[in-house]
């Protein structure tokens, strides 16, 4: 299936080692990822004032470029993200222009220099799409080595679930990376802290807030028996890892590992060039233990 | 119709229409009908001098007909008719055209409202020369009540009708009358232990010699109307003969099945699959779980049928249909508690100790699992510190968006009598804001903000986490503006109620509301009615209330039943749909759309019954033969109106 890709900023500076791990699952599981041409980053952040779109006009201008690219190599109208607030800023943007006329008539205006939205494009998470076009049996199907018994706590953040609208799973109970983990033949945690919000970027302004934060999470995910922490989020992934170093004397040796669920998979799919070597070898000393 | 003589009555209503419609003009144009012989305007038509006015009138120019202009016939249709039959004219030949809140009260221009007036009025006149002389439709009633669901409501309910000297069948579902409240500690403001006041109350529903009880029953359907009622219910196999079952006991100490005690323990403690849901329960007589027995239909068990000396036990009981009669019928069918594995944040289902309402009602219950002594059901240990979450699921437009009403009364109670049995315990109550619009219910909640020193904490929780063997409950004190953390040994979510109505309302063909409550008749003025003659309402099942309102209301259902069930025949508007049987196919889209249950199919065609017609015209309209007609509102009435209502102005508008 050849589907659309928009990386956004971050995946390719500081999370590069998810997209490498996320285009060579999918591409295991027979998808052609076809990148949008001329993308630009999506803002980051989708501002929740109702009398101003401006933020919304990036995202959009992106969404009619993936269009473009779309009839240029025939592909289908699903567009993949790998970051949780790249999927979240242009599913809201996507839904603005389409439920509110006046919003979508000033977004237009904005963008004169590019062809009409057409709003045809399925935005989609990569769980999304493991969910709901691969399915998990197919997942299970592919892995050459399981990760028994690997003690994994899911870190959903909130942008993956929040607002609700937008949400790729209950907001309140989601189930897909645990879904995913069991397939790969971890153990998942059910710790309380798994969908709450890392701090995003108050880690800017009021880092503190950010490290308290992590360090409850951490700890949460410890207590419960987590032996690392896996997400989708690349600002998730950095704020565990920086608060972590923050928070050393409190945490008392309860850190924990931050790993991207792609990683996961692509260590169980046994495509170990694709990983980073730190990561192998975390991996390898948790699984390997095992057998 | 050629010899109709009708008489026009315009009222003034002070300035209430005078002010803006020129009502002598009024007079003077209708007077312009060729049936109209008589017309005039006076102050008050309702007032005395003006109902002897009308009545004069009638008797000097020999009226067949009248039609007075004035208010909604709501107001005084009824008055203006008693003033025709006075004056021996039947009621069915007068009518009313509304000409203050159609017209005065809502226009401005008095030229136009004039116009507007005269149009009404002349249209009025139209109908009225078409309408038949009509009798009342009357008919039997049987003498005995039923009343849907066992709980305070209905107890008090078949109780009050007994009382009145009426047979009443009582129908609850589950093996015992005596509903939520049975299963109470104490009740508020007063705080009367709930068994000590309910108990006497079921114990005079078993012995009264009016009442019938059936329980492990269900209506499962209902025709006719008003009066005649014919239901069916059913019986489910209870396994245990009622009369012969002396509550020895020996059957529950042989049985080998444990079972979750789901429904009266709410899932604290088990009880075997012979059992008695507690030890007052009525009728007074063991019960088989037949979903978790052994020997139900095959007798591969039969211990307890060993044990039992009186022989009460039968494994191969059946179910049963029984049909009755009844001239009214109560529908008290209670609540449930919103599911709270709806709502995910409060981590109910994964915490053991995050508890709803009613579980902890069982835990202080000195007849509950730990025989009233509090202990969380993880571990067993006194809770030290603990927090009562209030509004889950109510007031939330991601769940149910009404007050439930009751939450912030019994979560006070709960607090009050926390502190008792834990003095050295701290409570916490996270609250949006405290409603206890009773009588003695601000008091009580004083009384347990400052004798009792219970936390109040205003604001909502946002989500509710384990840490080891303590719960955190995170929150934010709106008063002081800041996010906050309480480490607890047990949570109690204070659980929204939501109605048991999907059923009966079907059956019944009561409309619900939006939030699944039985709609009554009128919010203020007809509360306890369903909008189906003789159904009446009572209880939580028309929207949230208390003990002490399910009670009134339960009376109230009651008083409105027996007025029906006292009367020898049931009287009502004649204004009732009529078949043409040459005409009916009896395709029976009729009977289907009625809202009252008043069409049945016969062989030939579709019959009305008249005394369960509220002359609404859904069957008129829907009818694809044309075959339904409604008295009085035939369709060459309503042509001859609307006509009247679309002809030119009767003289041009004079611009200034």
């Amino acid at each position: 299936m050849r589907i659309l890709y928009y990386p956004g900023c971050t995946v390719k500076a500081t999370a590069i080692r998810d997209e490498k791990a996320s285009l060579a699952v999918l591409e295991a599981l027979g998808f052609e990822v076809i990148e949008v041409e001329n993308w630009i980053c999506c803002g980051a952040v989708f501002n929740l004032p109702r009398d101003t779109v401006i933020q919304a006009v990036a995202p959009i201008r992106t969404l009619i470029r993936a269009e473009s690219t779309k009839s240029k190599h025939s592909t289908t109208n699903i567009l993949l993200t790998l970051c949780s607030m790249c999927n979240h800023v242009l599913k809201m943007a996507d839904n603005l222009y389409k439920n509110d006329p006046d919003a979508a008539y000033k977004l237009d205006s904005y963008l004169t220099d590019e062809p009409k939205y057409r709003g045809e494009l399925r935005i989609m998470h990569f769980l999304e799409i493991l969910r709901d076009l691969v399915g998990y049996e197919k997942i299970r199907e592919k892995v050459k080595r399981e990760l028994r018994g690997l003690k994994v706590a899911s870190f959903y953040g909130c942008f993956l679930l929040r607002p609700r609208e937008v949400a790729i799973d209950d907001p309140e109970d989601p189930i897909v990376i645990e879904e995913i983990m069991i397939r790969l033949g971890a153990d998942p945690v059910d710790y309380p802290y798994r969908n709450e919000c890392c701090g995003s970027f108050n880690v800017v302004r009021t880092p503190q807030h950010v490290w308290d934060r992590v360090k409850d999470i951490v700890e949460s995910a410890y207590d419960y028996g987590a032996e690392l922490i896996v997400t989708t989020c690349p600002l998730c992934a950095y704020n565990l890892e920086e608060g972590q170093k923050k928070r050393k004397a409190e945490l008392k040796g309860c850190e924990l590992p931050i790993l991207y669920v792609s990683e996961l998979l692509a260590y169980a799919f046994g495509m170990d060039d694709v990983l980073e070597p730190e990561v192998r070898s975390i991996l390898d000393k948790m699984v390997g233990s095992r057998e | 119709m050629s010899m109709e003589k009708v008489g026009v009555f315009v009222c003034h209503c002070g300035r209430n229409i005078a002010g803006v419609v020129d009502v002598k003009r009024v007079v003077e144009e209708i007077k312009k009908h060729p049936f109209v012989v008589y017309a005039e305007d006076y102050k008050y038509m309702c007032s005395a001098v003006g109902q002897n006015l009308i009545q004069e009138a009638i008797k000097k120019y020999g009226l067949t007909s009248i039609v007075v202009a004035a208010c909604s016939p709501s107001m005084h249709l009824e008055t203006f008719r008693t003033v025709a039959m006075n004056a021996g004219l039947n009621p069915y030949k007068v009518e009313m055209a509304n000409i203050r809140e159609q017209d005065s009260w809502v226009h401005e221009d008095p030229y136009e409202a004039t116009e507007k007036a005269i149009r009404l009025v002349w249209s009025t006149v139209n109908k009225v020369v078409g309408n038949q002389p009509l009798e009342k439709v009357k008919s039997g009633v049987v003498k005995r009540c039923l009343v849907i669901g066992g709980g305070i409501a209905g107890i008090q309910a078949a109780l009050d009708v007994a009382n009145n000297g009426f047979e009443v069948i009582l129908v609850e579902k589950s093996p015992t009358i005596g509903g939520r409240m049975a299963q109470l500690s104490e009740t508020f403001p007063t705080l009367d232990c709930a068994q000590c006041i309910l108990t006497p109350k079921m114990a005079e529903v078993a012995r009264h010699p009016n009442i019938k009880i059936y329980t492990l029953s269900e209506v499962i359907e209902v025709s006719g109307s008003v009066g005649n009622f014919r239901v069916k219910i059913r019986k489910k196999p209870r396994y245990v003969d009622i009369e012969a079952c002396n509550m020895c006991g020996e059957c529950e100490k042989v049985c080998p099945q444990v079972v979750l005690d789901k429904d009266f323990n709410r899932s604290l403690t088990v009880r075997k699959a012979i059992y008695i849901p507690f030890p007052q329960a009525v009728p007074s007589a063991y019960v088989i779980d037949a979903e978790h027995c052994y020997g139900v239909g095959t007798a591969r068990c039969s211990e307890c049928v060993k044990v039992c000396e009186q022989n009460a036990i039968n494994l191969f009981d059946t179910e049963e249909i029984i049909e009755v009669e009844v001239g009214a019928i109560i529908v008290a069918t209670g609540y449930d508690l919103y599911p709270k594995e709806k709502i995910g944040e409060y981590g109910y289902g994964r915490y053991e100790d995050v508890i709803d309402s009613l579980q902890f009602e069982r835990l202080i219950s000195s007849t509950g699992p730990t025989g009233g002594e509090l202990r969380r059901p993880s571990d067993g240990k006194v809770p030290k510190k603990i927090a009562f979450v209030q509004c889950v699921g109510s007031r939330d437009l991601q769940h149910l968006p009404y007050c439930s009403r009751i939450c912030c009364m019994y979560t006070a109670k709960h607090a009050f009598l926390y502190k008792h049995l834990v003095p050295d315990g701290e409570a916490y109550v996270f609250y949006i804001d405290i409603r206890a619009g009773g009588k003695r219910y601000e008091e009580f909640i004083m009384r347990v903000q400052t004798e009792s020193h219970v936390r109040y904490v205003r604001g909502r929780v946002s989500k509710i986490v384990q840490k080891g063997d303590k719960l955190i409950v995170h929150a934010v004190d709106t008063i002081t503006g800041k996010p906050i953390e309480v480490e607890v040994d047990m949570v109690v979510l204070a659980m929204g109620i939501v109605p048991n109505t999907k059923e009966i309302a079907e059956i019944l063909r009561i409309p619900i509301d939006e939030n699944g409550f039985l709609q009554e008749l009128h919010p203020k003025l007809a509360p306890v009615e369903s909008p189906i003659k003789g159904v009446f309402l009572a209880g939580v099942a028309q929207g949230p209330k208390d003990i002490q309102d399910s009670v009134a209301q339960a009376s109230a259902a009651a008083s409105k039943a027996v007025e029906i069930l006292s009367k020898d025949y049931i009287e009502k508007e004649p204004l009732v749909a009529r078949v043409n049987k040459e005409l009916c196919s009896r395709c029976g889209v009729c009977a289907q759309l009625c809202p009252y249950n008043a069409i049945e199919m016969t062989p030939e065609a579709a019959r009305v019954v008249e005394v369960a017609c509220e002359g609404c015209g859904t069957c008129v309209a829907s009818c694809p033969s044309n075959a339904l007609s409604l008295a009085n509102y035939e369709p060459k009435q309503i042509f001859s109106m609307v006509d009247a209502l679309l002809v030119q102005a009767s003289a041009p508008k004079v611009i200034e």
